[in-house]
């Protein structure tokens, strides 16, 4: 576990000089900028009450948003390194196989977390923008918590696909898959199902709650997933 | 130092090392032979801890190599097949991150690596990314991370495979000075190389041990003016007859 750090910092410079992770952030951050350019004149049209409607927005669109691109975040990480071989070296190496899919889930975290920091100005727009009245800033924040529990999620998610997948485009597309299901799941009407789903647990966030069932909800699906992750790596060593 | 009783390992159902036992004593160079797909990867990949064995056991320094893989992970320094290296990284970077990761102490990471970019003569591209590299820089750079966390026992798949004569003549030097002071198990193909710094060779056909025996003798033994790779053609060959 000593060597954690390490192997963080090392997935985290792999990030910075892959062009995949500039595609991504850029994606995001352009087409929330598009978001909130545009959809300005449509909120304030109506209602006059686009501040105050977008700030509460905010954390759903990029919810949507940050489901659709994190497969092609984690699609790397695992994946790359059983095709290129180099996974042999990293667990030939004193590490322990929970070390190694930690490390790949902190890395991609890491990088995810600081992705969000430039829309840290959209708040602070709105806030500047809506004069007298500013929105409220609870919803903004336990928002900005739930994206980083869902974010959390669907890392794990991709990390233990990448770690079953023969090549990136499958794990990109397998991640995608489960995602999507995740997010279906929570507009069923079977209850059960609905509470797999992702949805309700992130809408609370949204709405300013933050319910420690919700928690709960992030943190246990993502312990699962990085479980199953190194399992995964446990059975490749039987095959 | 490396034991192995009864090892088996089948993928489905091919038998890629079928009820292979040896040892290696502590010291010594010993040279790992076969035709390709005879099971010499395999064999190396349980020793390594990296694939675990179907059944059989085998001990890295007295450690069960899927009990104790830990241990074992510890006193290995492992050269796989094809020198599988971060490509992004550079030559001095990789190897300060792969001697963090071999938990090598701070306060001797920069001297430890330092002393393995000099001895695998990599001075020149220590700045270089390795995916520019060439063949022959990449498999000592390989050669670099298996030597940096200092491992008693090194395990070499095909260290000289892609590297030019020059190249494999000052390989096969290091090989041999490092085997001074530590356990060596290096696969090849290049028999020559094995006559001259393998005290004992190992001959892996189809899965099982056929021959195990110093290299001189196994010289020797044969007619007389026979090379080891008449040996070896001698002994692979009779068997595939048997087979057939």
């Amino acid at each position: 576990m000593s060597k954690i750090p390490a192997l963080v910092r090392r997935e985290l410079a792999a990030f910075f000089i892959s062009p995949m992770a500039y595609i991504v952030a850029t994606v995001f951050l352009v087409i929330l900028g598009l978001w909130f350019a545009f959809g300005q004149r449509y909120f304030s049209v109506e209602s006059g009450l686009f501040a105050r409607d977008a700030a509460a927005a905010l954390p759903r669109v990029m919810g949507i948003l940050v489901l659709c691109l994190t497969p092609l975040l984690t699609m790397r990480l695992l994946a790359d390194e059983i095709r290129t071989g180099t996974i042999e070296t990293l667990l030939t190496a004193p590490v322990s196989s929970t070390a190694v899919v930690l490390s790949k889930f902190l890395g991609t975290f890491c990088f995810f977390a600081l992705m969000l920091i430039p829309t840290l100005a959209y708040p602070v727009m709105t806030h500047v923008m809506s004069g007298d009245a500013p929105p409220d800033a609870g919803p903004v924040i336990s928002g900005y918590f739930g994206l980083l529990l869902l974010g959390m999620t669907a890392i794990s998610v991709g990390v233990f696909v990448s770690a079953g997948a023969r090549s990136q485009i499958a794990a990109t597309v397998a991640t995608t898959l489960a995602l999507a299901l995740l997010w279906v799941f929570g507009s069923a009407r079977a209850p059960a199902v609905r509470y797999i789903g992702v949805l309700d647990h992130f809408e609370s966030f949204v709405k300013g709650v933050i319910d420690t069932r919700d928690v709960l909800y992030f943190v246990s699906a993502t312990a699962f997933f990085l479980f199953a992750a190194v399992g995964v790596l446990a059975v490749r060593r039987w095959r | 130092m490396i034991e192995v009783r009864n090892l088996t390992k089948t993928y489905g159902d091919t038998v890629a090392v079928n009820r292979a036992s040896f040892e290696v004593a502590s010291g010594e160079v010993v040279g790992f032979v076969g035709c390709n797909g005879a099971g010499k990867t395999t064999t190396m990949r349980i020793l390594t801890s990296f694939v675990a064995a179907s059944s059989g056991d085998a001990y890295v320094g007295g450690h069960h190599v899927f009990w104790g893989a830990d241990d074992v992970r510890r006193l290995v320094g492992y050269l796989p097949e094809n020198t599988p290296l971060y490509g992004e990284m550079r030559v001095h970077e990789y190897l300060m991150f792969r001697a963090r990761v071999k938990g090598v102490p701070a306060c001797l990471r920069k001297r430890r690596v330092a002393e393995c970019i000099d001895r695998c003569g990599l001075p020149e591209v220590r700045r270089r990314l390795i995916g520019q590299l060439s063949k022959g820089f990449r498999q000592r750079a390989g050669l670099a991370d298996a030597l940096v966390g200092d491992p008693r026992v090194l395990i070499l798949d095909e260290p000289t495979v892609g590297l030019d004569p020059n190249q494999v003549r000052e390989a096969r030097e290091l090989i041999r000075e490092l085997g001074e002071t530590r356990t060596v198990l290096l696969s090849t193909h290049i028999l020559p190389e094995v006559e001259m710094i393998c005290g004992r060779t190992i001959i892996i056909d189809e899965g099982s041990i056929i021959a195990d025996a110093p290299t001189a003798d196994l010289i020797k033994e044969s007619h007389g003016d026979e090379r080891l790779e008449d040996v070896f053609v001698r002994l692979t060959r009779e068997r595939g007859g048997e087979a057939t």
